[in-house]
Parts: C-alpha cells; sequence; structure tokens
C-alpha cells in the first residue's frame, strides 16, 4: 500500500507549499509514491484519515492554537517532517521573538490586535519530535524529491552536513565577498546548489547552520570585510534567530 | 626539432585551427572580480593568456565536479551500463603548475586501479601552456613545478613580441604545421631563461628544500601549530575543490522516482569537509579540525609525495586565494619548518 501522505501549514507564506505544486513535471511520478490525502492548499478533496503514514508539515507554531493543531498532527502520523524555514528554524517569523507579543500585535494590527492570539514563533521540534526536516525557504524542489523517494522506500534521506561553498565552487562561482558583498556560506548547510550566490547575491543562512559551524570564524571574515558587529549579527539571525531558552 | 617563435598575431590562427577539429577551452575573466575561469573559446581574438590561475584548475575537464558513472534499469531483464564520455578537448593557455596538477591526476587515477572515465576524458585532451607572472600566492619554485618538463604538447614562453613555443609531442608538432614559425634566435632563448629565473626566484617562498619535506613532516604531528591553524578553518572544503591534485569523489546512487531506474553519480569530496572521514557506525577517524588539516598537509607534502616522488602539491596558491580565513600553505610550511629546526637545536 502507498504511504497516506498529509501536507500542512502553519504560520508562513506557504511557498513551500508552492514549491511543491511547482514540481509539475514530477508530481504524478510522485502521485505513484504516495498517497496525498490531505492539503488545504493542493487538493480540492481531503479524506482525513485518522493515521498517516507521512506528514509534511511547513509553518512555524505562533499561537496556542497551533500548538493544539501540530499535536494532534504529531498523533496521527508515523513520520513528521519539518518543511522549509519556518518549519526547520523557525525562520523569518521568530524575529518577532525580540519583541514583547503585545508589542508586535499593536505594531501589526494596532487596536484591533488585542484579540488575537499569539506567542513567540517556534519550531515544530519546539513543540513535538520531529522525524525529518527539509530546510530552505523555500525548500529546494529537487532534494524534495528525493526526501519523498526516500521515505516511501523506508530509507533515511541523507542531507548535505557541508557548508554551501562547496556547491559554489562546484559551480566556480566568484565568490561574493571578493565582489564587496556578504555571505553565510561557509556556515550554512548546503543543497540549495549555491542558488544565492550563483545569482551574485550572498546566502542569508535559509537553510540553517552546518552541524559544526565555525561561527567565530565567520564572525571575524564578516568583520574584515566591513561588517559592524550588529550587522554581524544581523546576518546570522535573519533566519536563526530562534532561541530555545525563549518563553512560549 | 629546434625551439621555434611565433608572433603574438600567430596565436589567434593556432586558436582558429584547434578550433576547427576540437573544443577549445581557455581562461576567461569573470565579471565582477579579478577572477579566471576556463571557459569555451568563441573567438580566437578574445584570449587573453596573461592571467591569475584559475578557480578551477584544468581537472575540471578530466575529473568533472559531477559525473555519471553508471545508468541502470530494473525492468524484468535489469540494464546496467557503464557511462564513459571522451571529447577531443584542448586546454589553451594551462600554466605549468597546472600541468603538474595533471600529472598527479594520471597518478591517482591511473596507478593501480586504471579509472575508465578519468583515462577517457584524459585521452581527449590536448595542452597548450603557457607560461606565467606570478602573484603573491603562486610558490612553484618551491614545489619545482614552475617548468612542466612533460605532460604538454606545445607550452608557449613570453618573449619579445611573441612566444618561444617547446613541442612536447607529434600531435603539438602538428598543431604548428603550415603556420608562420621562426627557428628561435639566441635573445629569444636568453629572454625565457630569464623569465623563468626571475618566475623561480619570486616563487621560491617555503624555507626548507621540498624533498625535505616528508622526513620533516614526520617529526611533527604532535605540533600545536594544527591545531592553531585550524581553529580558523571552516572546514568548508574550498582548498580541496580547488585544488589540482586533490582527486576524492562519492558516490551518488540518484534512482529515479518512478523506481525503476536511476544513475551512479560521482561527485567532488574533500578531505577538510567533517563528514568525509564519517563511517557507517558514525565513527570519524578525523573528528577536530586540527586532525583535518594535518591530513590534507600530510598528504600533499608526505604520503602521496613519498608514494610518487613528487610532492602532492603544485604551489599554484588556489586554495589560499580562495579560503576565506587565509589558511596559506606557505605559512603553514614555514611555521612547521621553523618549528623542527627549533627542535632540532
Ligand atoms: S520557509 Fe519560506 S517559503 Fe517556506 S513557508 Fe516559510 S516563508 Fe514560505
Ligand atoms: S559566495 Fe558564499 S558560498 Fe560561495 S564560496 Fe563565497 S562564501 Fe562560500
Ligand atoms: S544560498 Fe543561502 S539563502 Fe540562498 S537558498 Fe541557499 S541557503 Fe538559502
Ligand atoms: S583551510 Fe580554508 S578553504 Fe580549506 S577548509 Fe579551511 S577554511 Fe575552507
Ligand atoms: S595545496 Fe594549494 S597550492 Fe598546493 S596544489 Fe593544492 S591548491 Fe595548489
Ligand atoms: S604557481 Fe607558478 S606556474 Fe603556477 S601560476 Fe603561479 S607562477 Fe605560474
Amino acid at each position: 500500500m502507498k504511504p497516506r501522505v498529509g501536507m500542512f501549514a502553519f504560520t508562513c507564506c506557504e511557498g513551500c507549499g508552492l514549491a511543491v505544486i511547482e514540481c509539475e513535471n514530477e508530481l504524478l511520478d510522485v502521485l505513484s509514491l504516495i498517497d496525498l490525502v490531505e492539503w488545504r492548499e493542493g487538493l480540492s478533496e481531503k479524506a482525513n484519515p485518522p493515521e498517516l503514514e507521512i506528514a509534511l508539515v511547513e509553518g512555524s507554531i505562533s499561537t496556542h492554537a497551533d500548538e493544539q493543531k501540530l499535536k494532534a498532527i504529531r498523533e496521527r502520523a508515523k513520520v513528521l517532517v519539518a518543511l522549509g524555514a519556518c518549519a526547520h528554524t523557525g525562520g523569518l517569523n521568530a524575529l518577532k521573538n525580540r519583541y514583547g507579543m503585545n508589542q508586535v500585535k499593536q505594531m501589526v494590527y494596532g487596536e484591533a490586535g488585542a484579540q488575537f492570539d499569539t506567542i513567540p514563533a517556534r519550531p515544530l521540534s519546539a513543540v513535538v519530535p520531529v522525524d525529518l526536516f527539509l530546510p530552505g525557504c523555500p525548500i529546494d524542489r529537487t532534494e524534495f524529491l528525493s526526501v519523498v523517494r526516500d521515505v516511501a522506500l523506508g530509507k533515511a534521506p541523507r542531507l548535505p552536513d557541508y557548508p554551501l561553498c562547496v556547491e559554489c565552487k562546484k559551480k566556480e562561482n566568484v565568490c561574493v565577498f571578493f565582489q564587496g558583498r556578504f555571505c553565510m556560506g561557509p556556515v550554512v548547510r548546503a543543497g540549495c546548489g549555491a542558488i544565492c550566490p550563483t545569482h551574485g547575491d550572498g546566502c542569508e543562512a535559509c537553510r540553517g547552520l552546518v552541524s559544526h559551524p565555525n561561527e567565530q570564524a565567520h564572525k571575524e571574515t564578516l568583520a574584515e570585510h566591513g561588517l559592524k558587529v550588529d550587522e554581524v549579527l544581523m546576518h546570522f539571525n535573519m533566519f536563526n534567530s530562534y532561541q530555545e531558552d525563549q518563553p512560549a | 626539432m629546434p625551439l621555434q617563435v611565433i608572433g603574438c598575431e600567430v596565436v589567434p590562427q593556432l586558436l582558429a585551427r584547434l578550433m576547427a577539429e576540437a573544443r577549445v577551452v581557455a581562461p576567461h575573466r569573470r565579471t565582477g572580480a579579478d577572477q579566471w575561469a576556463y571557459a569555451e573559446v568563441r573567438d580566437p581574438c578574445e584570449v587573453e593568456l596573461e592571467y591569475i590561475s584559475t578557480v578551477l584548475p584544468a581537472k575540471k575537464y578530466a575529473f568533472p565536479p559531477v559525473e555519471q558513472l553508471v545508468r541502470y534499469e530494473l525492468a524484468e531483464r535489469p540494464l546496467m551500463e557503464a557511462v564513459v564520455e571522451s571529447e577531443p578537448l584542448v586546454i589553451f593557455g594551462a600554466h605549468p603548475c597546472d600541468i603538474h596538477g595533471l600529472w598527479a591526476l594520471d597518478q591517482a587515477f591511473c596507478d593501480v586501479n586504471v579509472d575508465p572515465n578519468y583515462t577517457a576524458h584524459r585521452s581527449g585532451m590536448r595542452i597548450v601552456g603557457v607560461d606565467c607572472v606570478p602573484d603573491e600566492h603562486c610558490f612553484c619554485g618551491s614545489m619545482g613545478t614552475a617548468t612542466p618538463a612533460e605532460g604538454f604538447d606545445l607550452f608557449l614562453t613570453v618573449v619579445e613580441g611573441g612566444y618561444l613555443v617547446e613541442i612536447g609531442t607529434e600531435a603539438g608538432a602538428a598543431m604548428l604545421d603550415g603556420l608562420p614559425t621562426q627557428e628561435a634566435s639566441a635573445a629569444a632563448l636568453a629572454q625565457a631563461k630569464e623569465r623563468l629565473a626571475r618566475r623561480i626566484q619570486q616563487t621560491t617562498r617555503v624555507s626548507a628544500e621540498c624533498h625535505s619535506l616528508p622526513l620533516l613532516l614526520s617529526g611533527l604531528a604532535d605540533s600545536e601549530q594544527w591545531g592553531e591553524h585550524a581553529t580558523k578553518c571552516y572546514s568548508c572544503g574550498t582548498c580541496n575543490l580547488v585544488c589540482p591534485t586533490c582527486f576524492c569523489f562519492n558516490v551518488i546512487d540518484r534512482m529515479a522516482l518512478t523506481l525503476d531506474r536511476g544513475t551512479k553519480e560521482r561527485e567532488w569530496d574533500g578531505c577538510m569537509l567533517e563528514e568525509f572521514s564519517k563511517v557507517a557506525t558514525g565513527e570519524n577517524f578525523r573528528e577536530e579540525r586540527e586532525d583535518r588539516l594535518r591530513h590534507r598537509f600530510y598528504r600533499k607534502y608526505s604520503y602521496l609525495f613519498t608514494k610518487y616522488g613528487r610532492p602532492y602539491c603544485c604551489g599554484c596558491g588556489r586554495c589560499v586565494r580562495q579560503c576565506l580565513v587565509h589558511i596559506d600553505p606557505v605559512e603553514v610550511l614555514n611555521d612547521l619548518i621553523a618549528e623542527a629546526e627549533g627542535r632540532r637545536s
């Protein structure tokens, strides 16, 4: 039997779900491997079976209601996969955590904000155990397809755990540091094909850091190329500001 | 045939002739920075022969960053076929260090187990070398790689008004057939000799004779300097990937989503990467950055040097040019040499 798969979204732009929809040429092959039973963004009908083999979840957890929904999904699913930076590291959403929750409600909605339930944004793993994650903002389509294939085969997918510079060098890009810009590549987990440096932009670390990043070395490199301390921190924090000790 | 001289204007003619028979690649300046990369020549007049070593060496043609090795199909009668590709290719403008780099790869890929993919790429390859003006990172003088004794079809050295041409092979001699050449004058020979001497002098920067390095290093495995140099290392593998003599790879199975066919591909790997020496149980032989840095240096200046009789570093300086934290083999070697001398006295 093909594994039953549900896709779910929490606080995010649902761009990762869109990246899945964009796998147009491969979607039929994907559907020969899995049975997609639940997906608000991509399916007009839904089955809602009590059990799922795989739950693919994008978005971070930023309301009490999200928390309950995610726990319910976890109970239904054998394998829970965090899709994209929002789900994996908290992503951009966690930037709000540096402000008070009343303050952010006020900033975004003014007076009307008082009625909203909002808590500091958290990655899925801060709420429930996560089996696998697919990093990136958005996820990389090729990586998504190979992970789906591996999971459907019951094989543990392997994500690269080396810095982005590897992929960048294989493409023989001119390092963006030599073009007077900045890049997080030396401490960031590869897998996107170094897409930003390939197009002349510095990497913003949307895929998160490698297991043992040399953060000190990178702070020095950024400083050597003219960044001030707060700018250095900005580069590190854009996608990776979530801290475990933040109050929920 | 005695050494010949060709005028600068003959270079485009030579290129045009080569382009009629093969894909010709030469260094091209990359936009946005003073960096160069080998790329296909479209117009013989666009080729510039004075350049700083390319980001990736000529190895990218003999041993591409990603390469299919096998295609398979899991039908009723399973099919498995090797993918071996070759095309006539001329590398135009390789520096002496790059030519030595190919020598090192030849040993690695053809010594015991002859690698069919590498051999196929290599057999279609012709090399027209050119001499160079060193930058501050070059150290071929110290590695004995400032002149290529072999490994080229033609080798050009800048002399007044043109190039002195050394012919390395019959194929090289044939490249010149019918082109206007002159027998080299004594003046041209003297100019080339002087140019070489100057280059060797500028690039002799390691403070010990290169053949003493294996022995010297053998006593320095416990040096604290490995750790000191490694604290700033990212383990980003850049120095491996851009190195003309690094040849490690990983083989990856890429099965199609339909699960009925797929390919096996190899892609460049490098000993500076943390996962490189991790084995199935999760054990990592070289867990610390310093273990990996030391290993890289021992490969280049000891293990493979001892095995093949020539340093496994051609002194091209590519690693330090691209290393964002400036880990410089000359500096590391000189620090180690100083330590060895200190220990002895
Ligand atoms: S990771 Fe990026 S693309 Fe994916 S849902 Fe979050 S914000 Fe959107
Ligand atoms: S551009 Fe970024 S990823 Fe590429 S080599 Fe430079 S630092 Fe590394
Ligand atoms: S280059 Fe960096 S910011 Fe861009 S997609 Fe890759 S990991 Fe994300
Ligand atoms: S020495 Fe430099 S290039 Fe090599 S792995 Fe370390 S930081 Fe990267
Ligand atoms: S170790 Fe550095 S200098 Fe030596 S061959 Fe490799 S890239 Fe060139
Ligand atoms: S290392 Fe020597 S051979 Fe190589 S580019 Fe520099 S000067 Fe030329």
